[in-house]
């Protein structure tokens, strides 16, 4: 890499230092609440246990909940907070994702970019290097709060592998993501590319839900993005599934049509 | 001598007769010219094909002896100069965070130090809270502080005092003096008389004229105003010159080419009440702006 490229990187990650600071922020607060929550329930979890048990298997597996998701921290956070967290990560990877190439387009800025010593074709991977790199920052901020406000909190703190396993999925799909963002915002105009990277997140969600419903063809829960993480083996086995390899293989796939899509795209200034 | 941008046959169809067609364009070693047509004319799509924003859909660019095409002119960028209409910065971050920056990518030395302090430009205040004067001062030192050879300015001094207008036309002048060669686009034909050596006019898409300013100036119509002419050079002057001549108050204005012969007809009469006016490049161009 030469030292153009560096400085490129290094200038891109100082515009998402803002990101990465509100978003470890929010979450560190999210990862304070839920280590709390989980140490309060946890008191309660014959209870609840009884009270997940009346509700048919089907129900619970679409909202992702075991009916002992109170006895241990790694079921708890496949739960609610691993359900969130992707949601909420997914649509924030597809605003980087789009305000990377496309957003710059959009308020001409690019020219800055293109009028230096950068191809396209590299302007276009160090930005995607970018955001896999603040991605990681911030899924490695998260997963450290956790493990210390589960250490605080609750005096059971999640094991190691299966946070290092939750880190690469939660990163992988998120990096799927704002692939779908950076390409969207190559393709489209700013604000459609944000509503349509918005839309496939928000539908992926629902049908992976969906999909877990007895009575709904299986193959309908594949068309999800999220079914490719998949959290009920994380929860069972601490590790990752081979399905994840369908996204990495995706990120890439969407990354490299990009770059030479971008490479080849007028930009009326 | 040769070249320093070459663009031939350039073509950019947009449909419905918008666009570029069947442009060439070359720009010698110390050479400004100017770029000029109405609103619409295909000037930014013509600047836009040659700095490699845009493919063109026919012709060819070579600057530098070096055929370049939107996806390998970066590797000469280090040597060229673009200055946009509107400043395309990031507005969060300060001017001298965008001059460092700019320096890192281009990967050489630059003066940015020196044109802020020449153009008086306040660097550490973010760009979004400079006034619109102050932003096209940033993208005036961003064209040209890494001492391009090639300059690319489409409307560069809209929005900007008097003094920083001069300032600019010296550092343009300054970029010719040391052999490079600007092309430069705007619509203030009195800058481009100023500073250009060369005009190119561009209409729906199509070069109209490509010609020297001195010898647009040579062939152009001067105009008389003869105040008081007596009755014999009056009539004189309506038999010669009747279909250009408009009777005034106290005399006569005349255009014509032929000013040489007016002149001796004049001094012939003893008639030195009398004005020469060159046109403008306002008057020359104005037929073609309608």
């Amino acid at each position: 890499m030469k030292q153009r490229h560096l400085s490129f990187m290094t200038q891109q990650l100082g515009r998402n230092r803002k990101s990465i600071l509100s978003w470890s922020i929010i979450w560190t607060l999210l990862g304070l609440l839920f280590a709390a929550v989980f140490k309060t329930m946890s008191a309660t979890a014959e209870q609840s246990a009884r009270i997940y048990e009346a509700l048919p298997p089907a129900v619970l597996k679409a909202v992702n909940i075991s009916t002992d998701y109170l006895t241990k921290p790694e079921n708890f956070l496949s739960g609610q907070f691993l359900t969130i967290y992707l949601l909420a990560g997914s649509i924030f990877a597809v605003i980087l994702g789009v305000n990377a190439i496309g957003g710059k387009v959009h308020d001409k800025t690019i020219l800055n970019y293109v009028t230096k010593r950068l191809s396209r074709m590299s302007i276009f991977l160090l930005q995607a290097a970018v955001i896999l790199v603040t991605l990681m920052v911030m899924n490695l901020v998260v997963g450290i709060t956790l493990l210390i406000s589960f250490n605080l909190f609750s005096g059971s703190e999640p094991s190691l592998s299966y946070m290092v396993s939750t880190f690469i999925g939660a990163a992988t799909v998120f990096i799927t993501f704002a692939a779908i963002g950076l390409i969207a915002g190559v393709k489209m105009e700013k604000s459609h590319a944000l509503a349509f990277g918005s839309a496939i997140a928000i539908i992926s969600f629902f049908v992976n839900g969906l999909g877990a419903l007895a009575g709904v063809p299986a193959w309908l829960q594949k068309c999800s993005l999220y079914y490719y993480f998949d959290t009920t083996h994380l929860r069972d086995f601490y590790s990752l599934d081979a399905r994840i390899f369908v996204l990495i293989g995706l990120s890439l796939l969407l990354i490299i049509a990009g770059a030479f899509i971008f490479r080849r795209k007028n930009l009326y200034l | 001598m040769s070249s320093l941008l070459t663009a031939n046959n350039l073509t950019k169809d947009f449909g419905d007769k918008k666009g570029v067609f069947g442009v060439n364009i070359s720009l010698q070693p110390g050479e400004i010219v100017g770029f000029v047509g109405p609103n619409g004319a295909g000037k930014s799509t013509a600047i836009s094909m040659l700095c490699g924003n845009i493919y063109p859909d026919k012709g060819d660019i070579r600057i530098f002896d070096n055929a370049v095409t939107a996806d390998t002119i970066y590797k000469i960028m280090p040597r060229i100069g673009v200055l946009l209409s509107e400043p395309a910065i990031e507005l969060q971050i300060t001017p001298k965070q965008a001059f460092m920056e700019s320096e890192a990518l281009l990967g050489k030395n630059t003066s940015w130090k020196e044109l802020s302090q020449n153009l008086k430009l306040d660097i550490h205040k973010p760009i979004g809270k400079l006034s619109l004067g102050n932003k096209k001062k940033v993208g005036i030192i961003l064209a040209l502080m890494h001492a391009p050879e090639l300059v690319f300015v489409d409307e560069p001094t809209s929005g900007i005092d008097p003094i920083i207008v001069s300032k600019f036309s010296s550092l343009l002048r300054d970029v010719a003096a040391r052999g490079g060669a600007i092309l430069l686009s705007s619509h203030d034909l009195s800058e481009i008389q100023e500073v250009c050596h060369r005009v190119i006019m561009i209409k729906e898409g199509e070069v109209l004229l490509d010609k020297p300013i001195n010898s647009l100036i040579k062939e152009a119509k001067r105009k008389f105003t003869i105040n008081n002419p007596d009755k014999k050079l009056h009539d004189q002057l309506i038999k010669n010159y009747g279909i250009d001549l408009a009777e005034t108050s106290i005399g006569l204005t005349l255009q014509t080419q032929d000013y040489e012969k007016v002149i001796d007809l004049l001094v012939k009469h003893e008639c030195y009440d009398f004005l020469v006016e060159n046109p403008s490049l306002e008057e020359m161009f104005a037929e073609y702006y309608i």
